[in-house]
């Protein structure tokens, strides 16, 4: 993906950033960290990676990650295997799946949470859960 | 864990019908003393509450631990879940989703629960705990989810 840079201010050469303004339509695959302070359409897919949809950003994806730190406008469905963090700035309609939830007061959501599974990348000691779900209904703080 | 234990214990020697003996003078003098401190403790702890409320803090969260138990406060199953370091601050609300499947053959009853916030330093910084009216039971190979909450 051209139109995805390279954050090369960041410490770590893996980050990259949707900047304001930009438009981004399809699939994006990342490794470590994504910024996006523009619009994406699509899919976002990364097996253990930090997604940050900040507050200039706007995303209607599909969303695979490790970890979602939501302030801005994001509609679809969000899979997060470690965390998903909502802020106050943030609009959020979505159906979400994640072991671990964040949000701060003011922030504005709407959908369900499923229950997934601790992260695969997490360190576990004890039985190995196995695939199950549960659903849990939340409304915003 | 043990202070509540020795909390309910209170409870239960307080609560002690009338025909019983009275406990004052049946009980040895060091249980006693331990009694009337915990009462007095417990009293200046709601006291203290009301007077000046806690002013919320941040804290930096690095994993959490489940724990299961059952209706004897034995540890049924724990398990212990670490990641990267996120703040958990004030107006923030915390959902933990955590699953237990039992990969037994026989039915594990479980009467209680904890989920323990761990910090960076890896001492508990937060415990949500939640008894069961009548224990709950996970047939073989079943799961079960177990939520924890906090708001600060």
């Amino acid at each position: 993906m051209k139109m995805v840079k390279s954050n090369t201010n960041d410490e770590s050469s893996d980050s990259a950033m949707i900047g304001r303004g930009v438009e981004v339509s399809g699939e994006i695959v990342f490794t470590n960290r994504l910024s996006v302070h523009g619009k994406v359409t699509g899919k976002l897919i990364s097996s253990g990676g930090l997604l940050v949809i900040e507050e200039t950003g706007k995303v209607e994806a599909e969303i695979d990650v490790g970890v979602c730190v939501i302030r801005g406008e994001f509609e679809g469905n969000l899979k997060a295997k470690a965390r998903i963090e909502i802020y106050k700035t943030s609009k959020v309609r979505s159906d979400m799946t994640t072991p671990m939830l964040l949000v701060e007061e003011g922030a504005i959501f709407n959908g369900t949470i499923v229950m997934g599974k601790a992260a695969s990348n997490y360190s576990q000691e004890g039985i190995q859960p196995e695939p199950g779900e549960e659903s849990y209904k939340a409304k915003g703080a | 864990m043990m202070e509540n234990q020795d909390k309910r214990l209170v409870a239960y020697r307080l609560c002690l019908p009338p025909s019983e003996p009275d406990p004052a003078t049946t009980i040895p003098a060091a249980i006693r003393n331990r009694v009337t401190g915990l009462i007095n403790s417990v009293r200046q702890g709601i006291a203290g509450s009301k007077k000046t409320p806690q002013a919320p803090t941040s804290f930096k969260i690095a994993g959490y631990n489940l724990i299961l138990m059952s209706q004897d406060g034995d540890v049924v199953w724990a398990k212990e879940y670490s990641g990267d370091v996120f703040d958990f601050g004030p107006r923030y609300s915390l959902w933990v989703f955590c699953e237990f499947t039992n990969h037994t053959k026989v039915e594990k009853e479980i009467a209680e629960y904890e989920i323990e916030l761990i910090g960076e330093d890896g001492s508990v910084v937060k415990r949500f705990n939640k008894w069961f009216d009548e224990s709950v039971v996970v047939a073989p190979y079943q799961s079960k989810m177990f939520l924890g909450q906090w708001r600060l």
